[in-house]
Parts: C-alpha cells; structure tokens; sequence
C-alpha cells in the first residue's frame, strides 16, 4: 500500500485533547525528499501532528509507517526522526559541540568519529569554530544553526520543523529560508515543516498542507494552494485575498454568469461550474495583484484601458487608503456594497508615482479567468473571526503586510 | 556620618552573629578548667580530645549519619522534586504539601511520632531506626529545594533529549541532573547539618548501642562544660567554614564556565 516513494505514510490519525478534537482523521503521506509544510493558524493542529510524528504524542487512533515501518507506538528515542525545536531547545550546559555531539554519544560511536561528524555538521550550518562556546554566548541565528547541526549529525530519515525560524526577527528569517531550503537540496533530505507564516510555507515548500480544526483542508503545490484555494478558509489564510458575493445568474459548463456588486459578469469556474444552480449564491475569490483599478481620467487618455475596464465589466468604486510598499503600492477601495477591496499595483517606468488619490473614484475590474469561484455556504459563520487573529499574527511577523480590511 | 552608622551596624549584626562562636574558640584555648577566665595559651584541650574515645566515637557515628541520610535524602528527595514538578498526577498537591508539614511541624511531635512508630513496628532502637528518622526529616528539605530550581525548567530539553536517542534515564542523567546539580548538592549539605546537630528526634529515636555527637556533648553539659567539648566544637567550626569556602569556590568555577 505504501508507494516505494513515500518515507511517511499517515493513515487516518486521530488524537483528541480532554475532549476536544486536536486531530481528526488525518491521513497524509510525505515523499522521499520533498519539503512539506503543514499550515495553518494557532491551534489547527499542525504541531500535534508534527508531534505524533516525532514521538511526543500518542494518537488515539490511525497508523504512522516511517519508511514502511509502524512506528505509532514507539517513543521519540527509537524513531529515526529527529526534531528542531521552536526554541531550539539547547542544552544550556554542553557547548555547542557537545550539544551536536549528544546524539552521537549516545550510540557509543568511536570519539574520533564523533568528532568528525560534529566538525563536519559545524561546518554545514557554517558555525566552523563555535564549538567551544556556550549557546547562551551565541545570536539567535546561531543557536538555530546548532539546533539543526544537532538534528542533522544523525543522518535521520526526516527531519521535523516545529516553527524554527519565528522567533527570529525578519531579515534572518528570510535568510535562514533560502539557507533551510538549499540545505535540504543539497542533503536531498525529507523535511516536514510547520509554520502559521503563509509566505515562509509558499517560499520553501514544495508541497503545503493547509490545517484548520485538525483536519487537513489542502494539500497541493504552493502554486495550486495560492491559485486554486479550494475553500474560503484557505483563500483567506494563504495570502491577501479580496472576497466578493454573488449570485449566479446562468450556470454552464466550466463558466457561470453571476451578478457581482451590480456587474453581471462571465466567470471561469472550472469542473465546478456543475455544481451551481441559478439563483445560488457563490463568493468570487480575487488576488489584490489580479486586480486593476482606473480613474476617469485614466480611461480616457487609454484605449486599451477602456475595453478592460469598461462600464459594462467593472465595479465602481471610491479609493479609502492607499499604502506605499516601497516595491508596491496598495490601493483599498470602497464598493457601492459597503464592502473594501484591496488591489495592489506595481510600480513601473511608464507610472513611477501613485497617482491615485483617496477619494478618486474608480474602476475597478480583473483579468477574465483569473479569478476562483467557491459556494459561499462552505464558509461558516466562524470563518471572519478565525481568519482574523491569524492575520493579524502575519502582519505582526512581516511588517510588508500592513493593514488589511478584513 | 551615615557611612560611620552603617558601619557601626554592620559591625553590631556580625558581633551579634559570631561574638557567641569567637567566644568558644577563644575558651578552647584557654588553660583554664573554669572557663570564664583567661588563663593563658594552651592545646592540651586538644590533646585531651584525642585521647577521649567516647567524644570521638560519638563525633564519627554522627558524622556517619549524617553522610549516609544526607545521601539517601538526597536521592529520594530530588527524585520527588523531579516528578513533583515534571508530571500531573493524581495526589500531587497533596504529596507537596505533606512535605511542607514535615519541614514545618515540632521536631518533639516528628520525634514523638517515629517512636511511637519504632516501637509499635518492634523495631529495636539504634543506628538503624537512627538512620530512617534522619532521612525522614532530611527529604523534604531536598525536594523543596530542588523543586525551586526546576519551577521553570524547560522540558523541552527532555523532549529534545529523547528526540536525539536518549532514554528516560539517560535524559535524567545527562540533562536534568547537571541541570539541576547546584541545587541537589546544596539539598546534600543542609541534609548534612541538619543530621549533624540534631538533638530531639535522635533523643528519641536512638539507643544505647549508638551515641551520636550532640548526645554525648548534652550529657556531659549537665556535669559542666568540660573544655574539651569547646575543642571539638572549634574543630567543627573550622570543617564548616571550609566545606562553605568550597562550595563557594566550586559554584563560582560553575558559573564562570
């Protein structure tokens, strides 16, 4: 049943904290080599699972095969995993050679052994010559470095990331991601990772699992997750996202015809056009960068802005904010609805400056077939509330963010 | 001016704290049978103590003791604080707080008590029952002591400890114990004198086949201070002073390294 090319196999894996549900039934497999990141906001589970794989944790139910072995019931020492902790969790009276070293002796190995493959660790996390300090005397970088040098020196089937990198502050962070990903290249080893960051999971993973309420939502590509959420909760926590209500007014095959904030529109659903009826209502999910806005001034000057954002396509709209990014610049604007909408411009050569102007009224329109469809009815009444506090936790981490309207 | 008070105070808490032992050291010189004139220079004290086999018997069987509760209080006392703090279990609360009672209630009631228990068991009264009784009102002082330094403990450590390939105990001996080390020795000593010059419960608890220090010092006081006695206790002075210079020492190299 296992494919010769997955290294975890989780079948249908279930545990449950005094009552309450931390994992429902998850069933995941993690292939040779891949880097996968489970995501998703506090409390969705990611860390439990990450847990039942480490040891630390028994499921109440399911099966966990570590390279075609059942290992559900072994403890954390018997388990060729090995873990990198959310606070390294060094030890505060080893140096940091002995700290690597740890693992080593523990398996009696020669000490000249040891020695080398402590040096040999030191020197992929480029700490060559730190092994005689203490961990307290080094930067938080460094002591990551140790962690990983330490999980690392034992050569382990798969290594597990339990949000290593949030305590650091951005610029590290960002470089200790391309650092992680090209060590995990290069090793060509198995990396499980967890993170409620969305753009450290887009940045480095080859796969992304997204989490909520112990179950997993959506597994795919960063690029399928990004593009095609298959849920609001997954469109609202993977990136900005602008979500407009709808009603379908024709349902086709692969297109539906929906009124949109007083617009009827024709949009790409996909092999999901079937499942509308008219007179349904749906949710049209729209990246900020999907979208383009135009003043009447704008119009005017440009033909081929007018077929884009004609009268007959575009919503209209009044600009409430707009927000400098340096690279960027965001524009939110206010629907006739009531609703806020957010649209994100690049700067170019041809238009260096923002020119728009809170107050300017404006079109508002999108490239045809780039924007997701989904039934509004999946999305629970908690879904506003639960995306909240996560957002808010990724504007705190990366200051790009900024403030967003929902 | 205010410099000179402080002085002065400083100086009053330390003559009130050591004026009590110069005053012993100083008689155990003195070549005087009564002791509360100075009489000149002399060792001959010393020379008696040598020669005073009971003192020095009862000084070795209380050192011995005292080494033997220290050690076994220690074990079973850090072994307490270790699951006190490391586990949730059922009886928890009520487990701590029986170790504050132990630590907080009348030597003469704890005393009484394990007498009562001695004799009821049949036990006959010696080094044995001697032995348990210490140890007995040795744990709680260890557990508590080391249950403050591991409030806060990051078990994480043992989770990572365990994740690199180390069992329960070999977590508990790499990790945990050099962790908590300064506390577990600092458990062992207070063990120490605690054992050491404890009267009451070992009035009650011992024999007379073993006779411990305070004891014998006890029963000789009621015939009059016999300056000999002032000899030992200097000599006692002198080994604690040396044994906190050296846990000093040996926490400071702790601390630089």
């Amino acid at each position: 049943m296992t494919g010769r090319d997955d290294i975890i196999e989780i079948i249908d894996l279930s545990k449950a904290y005094g009552g309450a549900d931390a994992l429902c039934g998850i069933s995941l497999s993690v292939r040779r080599g891949e880097f996968l990141t489970l995501l998703g906001p506090s409390g969705c589970g990611k860390t439990t699972l990450l847990r039942c794989l480490a040891g630390f944790e028994r499921p109440g139910a399911g099966t966990v095969l570590l390279d075609g072995r059942d290992v559900t019931r072994l403890p954390p020492n018997r388990r060729a995993v090995n873990t990198v902790f959310q606070n390294y969790a060094l030890f505060p009276h080893m140096s940091v050679a002995q700290n690597v070293a740890f693992g080593l002796d523990l398996q009696r190995l020669p000490r000249a052994e040891t020695a080398r493959r402590v040096n040999e660790a030191l020197d992929l996390v480029r700490l060559t010559g730190y092994g005689e300090r203490r961990p307290a005397q080094l930067s938080g970088g460094q002591q990551q470095r140790v962690a990983l040098a330490r999980a690392l020196v034992l050569r382990p089937l798969v290594l597990l990331l339990d949000e290593p990198l949030s305590a650091l502050d951005l610029k590290l962070r960002k470089q200790m991601q391309l650092e992680l990903k090209e060590l995990q290249r290069e090793l060509g080893l198995t990396f499980v990772f967890v993170t409620h960051d969305q753009e450290e999971a887009l940045s480095m993973s080859d796969r992304v699992a997204v989490m909520r309420d112990g179950r997993i939502v959506q597994i795919g590509s960063p690029a399928e997750v990004y593009e095609r959420p298959a849920d609001l909760f997954v469109a609202r926590f993977v990136g900005e996202t602008n979500v407009l209500d709808a009603v379908v007014r024709e349902a086709g095959p692969g297109r539906l015809v929906v009124d949109v904030e007083g617009v009827r529109r024709t949009v790409a659903c996909g092999d999901s056009g079937c499942l509308f009826a008219p007179g349904e209502r749906a949710c049209i999910v729209l990246r900020p960068e999907d979208m383009r806005a135009a003043t009447a001034a704008d119009l005017a000057g440009d033909e081929e802005l007018r077929a884009a954002l004609g009268p007959e396509q575009s919503l209209r709209g009044r600009v409430v904010l707009t927000t400098y990014k340096g690279m960027t610049y965001d524009i939110s604007v206010a629907l006739p609805s009531g609703r806020s909408i957010r649209i994100t411009r690049f700067f170019d050569e041809d238009d260096p400056s923002v020119h728009f102007r809170v107050g300017d009224e404006v079109a508002v329109s999108w490239v045809a077939g780039w924007e997701v469809v989904l039934p509004s009815d999946r999305a629970r009444p908690g879904d506003l509330a639960e995306a909240g506090p996560a957002a808010g936790e990724r504007s705190r981490d990366d200051d790009e963010d900024g403030e967003d309207g929902r | 001016m205010s410099r000179l008070l402080k002085a002065f105070y400083a100086a009053a808490v330390y003559l009130f704290l050591y004026l009590p032992l110069a005053v012993l050291v100083v008689f155990s010189f003195n070549d005087s049978r009564l002791t509360l004139a100075w009489k000149g220079f002399t060792l001959s004290w010393y020379v008696k103590l040598l020669h005073n086999r009971t003192l020095l018997d009862a000084a070795l069987n209380s050192l011995t003791v005292a080494a033997l509760s220290a050690c076994a209080a220690t074990v079973a006392g850090t072994l307490a604080a270790v699951a006190l703090s490391r586990w949730r279990f059922p009886g928890r609360k009520s487990l701590s707080a029986v170790m504050y009672v132990v630590m907080m209630s009348p030597d003469i009631v704890m005393a009484l008590s394990l007498l009562v228990l001695f004799v009821s068991l049949g036990l006959p009264l010696g080094f044995g029952t001697l032995l348990l009784a210490h140890v007995t009102f040795c744990i709680p002082f260890v557990t508590v002591t080391v249950l403050s330094r591991l409030s806060g403990f990051d078990w994480g450590l043992m989770e990572a400890a365990m994740d690199l390939g180390a069992s329960e105990s070999q977590a508990f001996w790499r990790v945990i114990l050099p962790l908590a080390a300064p506390a577990v020795a600092a458990g062992w000593l207070m063990s120490f004198t605690l054992s050491l010059d404890d009267v009451i419960i070992s009035f009650f608890t011992t024999g007379p086949t073993y006779e411990v220090l305070p004891l014998r010092i006890y029963s000789m006081v009621r015939l009059g201070v016999k300056p000999e006695v002032n000899a030992l206790c200097t000599v006692m002075i002198g080994l604690t002073l040396a044994a906190v210079a050296v846990s000093h020492l040996l926490l400071r190299e702790r601390r630089r390294a």
